[in-house]
């Protein structure tokens, strides 16, 4: 029989990690290169990235534990007095802890003019709708298609954040969404809170867990590869020269500026970006799929202009909605749609609610089966002993035994506790009490019929008159066979 | 309690109930086969014999009103409440001393009836084994109006064996709001002899010799010195003595001892005649029967699971904190009905529920004993089965993709014939566990991009879907499932069918035995 051409796992690993094309520069080169330190973490061929994924991970563990030996990696090495400088990641530490300390301490000591307060809130805003809405869903995830000058606007104030150009934010994204929960995902959830906050940056990552994925459609966009090569000039401008001369030229506070509308908003959205990495990683609910970290909450919701949602995020990746109830709070979703009705976006991707209700439906399956393993169900028909009529007969009435459906039933300890009364039960004891329990006297509830379950203790074997048919059939058919 | 053998209650009811419609039935199909005069005749009569009844109907409007319960539930506090609407006096009594007294009376007897009348009298949640426990349930649960402890506990006990049938449920919801609130007292049943039946058959006048004698020797519970028998005709005697003087004890709690305390307290008779009286008794009556009435609403939805445990009757678990109030902490009727005997009326331990702290004090005190209390697995079995329920209605709501054995089967040959075709040029089939797929409606939905899609157009990419490229997880494996178009004929049946008994097995018979034994049960 003809078989079928199995597809070439490594070359769709080069696709997904786009090594099949000339090399895009992912990373800013010179200091913005090093800006997050990540450059040592891309350099890896589709060949690498098939080999690792489909080799056991004991195995791989062994091979790079044995090529690691002679020459550790600091990030490998434990933390010590004398070396805990290597493995820090100064220019970040500087970038990311430094200048907000420095703004905080600043805007402690000189309390903001009104307006100043009011300009930083807004450019908050703005940045950070750039970020969820811009390099999140619209670059990284291409869950709609854009206007150019839309695509303008997020480009220069997300700049304005300072998380990076489009083209290395959407790649670790990427890789972050692949590798989910694995020592590839750069921000990895499972070792701990802090590391998927701000550690992972801070600290000097393992060049042992490269990685890349696909952004040949980010390449192509003029915007972001011009917002890529002039990244330096474009952030400085768009986060603190903006805002400085904002409030320098109209009101004559430079420095308070520079401060809340640079510094300190910068921080605020920042931190709240981390807390997509670690808070939705760590409080919440998973109602899509409790297999991998992400988690729904409200509270990093409100933090992070509705990116809270990340269970069904990472379930439903390129939606341009995280949040699907009306109570739940997303407003980057209703920036996206209200620019749609507008005309300045267009082709919004939404996954099948069909497919969106079956994750949730496999999802509480799941956890009702987890419930029902924990409780006593009675024993299964099929592992009571099986009684004739005249031992139950013999026993019945001092035990205090009925049938009910082919099956005897000690229901002596609960006589009393019977809700309709003693009588009825002590009037059938010894019985079959089927019609009885069924209807004919009252239609016992799902409740009843669970504790009912408790209380096997056998099989009947001509539980009903119409029981025996069967092996009188049975015997009749023998014996035509004898004649 | 019924000395009977199993009571075959529907059978011995339904001659008189039934008698009505079948005969007409009958006499219509005999009369079919007739000439047209006959007919018209026939017409005639049926239209005269509507007539008549509508005519008796009138006539016996007057004979239906259930005067006593019309007196206690809907005149006397009308009155009061008109005379409060004159302005003249005060909602809240204006002596603090005649306020006390209220609102302790009222505690005092809501708790009489609903720890006596329904949770002692009607579900046997307890044991008392004092019998002036029993004397004060009996005494000044008549205060609230609702009737005899025989009467209002046997139509309760109707209630919940017949939750919601149309002939037999005393406070039938689908009659109205008016009707489960009010209606059932004011007017007589119209099934009366089934009641009165069923009241001799729950709570006997007369002893009857108990039948297995041997057994209740063997099993046989003491009560101090009493026997079981002694016990049970003790109730008896209580119920029917209740039942005779209900009136001059209804007299007696609601206006003599009301009148007389709060003149002892100084006040005046006439507010001694309206606070804790009158507008006492209106505020029970209140917390009852709503909870009956608002409990059964379906259109209350004020919480977020209103049936966690059954959704086949009307009974809801409300838990906004204003019905729990109105209702005295008795509004958690979904799990009542289903655990009728359980002497709190939630499992919950936070719930306000005073009937529950009064029981529970007075068996610390020792007054009472046997608590009935549902075991908490029990609780959490029925949870589960009525989520189950709900998780099943929703799975088959849903497109779960086509089903494995209903595919065509599709040899490699053809597939590649398909696909080199040229109307098919634009499309992307993809082979996943011998299953074709056709991706090209979600070609571009698909996170990981549209290359990686179009590089394994033709090809089987089991390994790549499965982890080596991407470890896909359960919403992308049920959006694969709903684009299955067939199945590739490699000569490997067995591998397809084993997967096609997990899957279908897994779709339909997902609860598993625990189902099958719920649906033989439903069947029989």
């Amino acid at each position: 029989m003809e078989s079928l051409e199995v597809a070439d796992v490594t070359k769709l690993n080069a696709l997904a990690a786009g090594t099949n094309k000339k090399t895009p520069r992912i990373v800013a080169a010179g200091l913005g290169g090093r800006l997050m330190g990540t450059r040592d973490l891309v350099k890896i061929t589709a060949e690498q990235v098939t080999q690792d994924s489909l080799e056991s991970i004991a195995e791989k563990d062994a091979r790079e534990k044995e090529h690691f030996t002679k020459n550790k990696h600091i990030s490998e090495k434990p933390w010590t007095l004398s070396n805990f400088h290597q493995h820090l990641n100064w220019l970040n530490m500087i970038l990311v802890v430094g200048f907000p300390a420095f703004g905080v301490y600043s805007a402690i000591t000189s309390p903001p003019q009104w307006k100043t307060a009011v300009l930083g809130f807004t450019l908050y805003i703005l940045s950070g709708l750039s970020i969820t809405a811009g390099y999140h869903r619209l670059y990284s995830h291409k869950s709609y298609s854009a206007a150019l000058p839309v695509r303008l606007f997020f480009a220069f104030f997300g700049a304005g954040s300072i998380e990076g150009s489009i083209k290395w934010w959407s790649h670790s994204h990427r890789i972050h969404h692949r590798y989910t929960d694995t020592p590839r995902d750069p921000y990895d959830a499972r070792r701990g809170f802090w590391f998927s906050h701000m550690g992972w940056m801070l600290t000097k990552a393992n060049p042992k867990n490269r990685a890349r994925a696909d952004i040949s459609d980010l390449s192509s966009d003029w915007v972001v590869s011009f917002q890529h090569r002039h990244y330096l000039v474009i952030m400085l401008l768009s986060a603190f020269v903006l805002p400085t001369l904002i409030a320098g030229i109209f009101w004559g506070d430079y420095w308070g500026g520079f401060i809340y509308g640079g510094i300190l908003k910068t921080f605020v959205i920042q931190q709240a970006t981390f807390c997509v990495n670690s808070l939705a990683h760590w409080i919440g609910l998973q109602p899509f799929d409790d297999r991998r970290t992400p988690r729904d909450h409200f509270l990093t919701a409100f933090i992070t202009f509705g990116e809270g949602y990340h269970n069904f995020h990472h379930e439903f990746p390129s939606d341009y909605r995280n949040a699907l109830k009306w109570y739940q709070y997303d407003p980057t979703k209703v920036v996206i749609w209200a620019l749609c009705k507008v005309g300045l976006a267009w082709n919004l991707q939404t996954f099948s609610q069909n497919a969106i209700e079956q994750g949730l439906v496999q999802q509480q399956q799941k956890k009702i089966d987890r419930m029902r393993n924990k409780l006593n169900w009675g024993a299964t028909v099929d592992n009571l002993p099986v009684w004739d009529r005249s031992e139950f007969n013999a026993r019945a009435k001092e035990e205090g035994l009925i049938i009910i459906s082919g099956i005897v039933h000690n229901v002596k300890a609960f006589i009393k506790e019977h809700p309709g009364g003693q009588a009825l039960v002590r009037a059938s004891l010894g019985k079959d009490a089927t019609k009885a329990f069924n209807g004919a006297v009252y239609a016992h509830s799902n409740a009843a019929h669970n504790l009912l379950a408790n209380m096997r203790i056998a099989v009947i074997r001509d539980g009903d008159i119409n029981g025996n048919t069967f092996a009188l059939q049975q015997e009749f058919l023998d014996k035509e066979k004898l004649a | 309690m019924a000395q009977q053998s199993p009571p075959p209650l529907g059978v011995r009811v339904s001659p008189p109930r039934i008698a009505g419609t079948t005969h007409k039935v009958q006499r219509r199909k005999v009369k079919n086969d007739t000439t047209s005069s006959q007919i018209i005749n026939h017409a005639s009569h049926l239209k005269n014999t509507h007539m008549n009844e509508m005519r008796k109907r009138k006539r016996d409007f007057f004979n239906r009103i259930n005067y006593g319960y019309a007196l206690t539930v809907a005149v006397i506090p009308a009155l009061a409440v008109l005379y409060l609407l004159q302005g003249k006096e005060p909602i809240i009594p204006s002596k603090t001393s005649t306020l006390y007294f209220t609102i302790a009376y009222f505690h005092f007897t809501l708790l009489s009836f609903t720890s006596g009348y329904h949770r002692y009298f009607a579900h046997n949640s307890f044991k008392a084994r004092c019998s002036f426990v029993q004397y004060y349930f009996a005494i000044f649960g008549s205060s609230i109006g609702l009737g005899s402890i025989r009467w209002w506990a046997s139509l309760h006990r109707a209630h919940h064996h017949f939750t919601d049938d149309t002939e037999r449920d005393p406070y039938l919801i689908k009659r109205g709001f008016i009707w489960a609130h009010w209606g059932w007292l004011i007017k007589k049943p119209k099934i009366v002899t089934f009641y009165t039946e069923f009241m001799e058959q729950e709570f006997p006048k007369k002893t009857e010799a108990p039948v297995n004698e041997a057994l209740d020797n063997d099993l046989v519970y003491t009560q101090g010195n009493m026997t079981r028998n002694d016990y049970d005709e003790n109730i008896q005697r209580l119920l029917v003595w209740q039942e005779k003087y209900y009136y001059p004890l209804h007299f007696l709690t609601t206006w003599v001892i009301p009148i007389a305390v709060t003149m002892m307290l100084g006040d005046s008779f006439a507010h001694g005649l309206l606070y804790p009286g009158v507008l006492r008794m209106f505020a029970c009556q209140q917390a009852l029967l709503s909870t009956e009435s608002v409990c059964h609403l379906k259109s209350i939805h004020v919480s977020i699971p209103s049936q966690p445990f059954n959704d086949k009757n009307s009974s809801q678990n409300c838990h906004n904190p204003l019905v729990t109030l109105l209702t005295y902490g008795q509004g958690y009727q979904n799990y009542h009905h289903e655990f009728p005997h359980d002497y709190r009326s939630t499992a919950s331990p936070l719930a306000f529920d005073p009937t529950k702290w009064f029981i529970w004090t007075l068996d610390k005190l020792g007054v009472v004993e046997e608590l009935c209390r549902t075991p908490a697995d029990l609780i959490t079995q029925l949870r589960i089965q009525q989520q189950q329920q709900v998780i099943n209605r929703m799975k088959s709501q849903l497109n779960w993709g086509t089903p494995i054995s209903k595919l065509p089967k599709i040899t490699p040959t053809d597939f590649k014939r398909i696909i080199a075709s040229s109307s098919n040029k634009d499309r992307i089939y993809i082979v996943i566990q011998n299953i074709i797929h056709d991706i090209t409606p979600f070609m571009d939905q698909h996170p990981g991009g549209v290359p990686l899609l179009k590089a394994s157009h033709g090809k089987d990419a089991t390994k790549a879907f499965y982890g080596g490229v991407y470890g896909h997880l359960t919403a992308a494996v049920n959006l694969l499932a709903t684009m299955r178009i067939g199945v590739l004929d490699v000569g490997n049946e067995e591998e397809v069918w084993r997967r096609v008994v997990r899957e279908e097995g897994d779709v339909d018979g997902s609860s598993g035995r625990q189902m099958q034994l719920y649906r033989t049960a439903e069947a029989a």
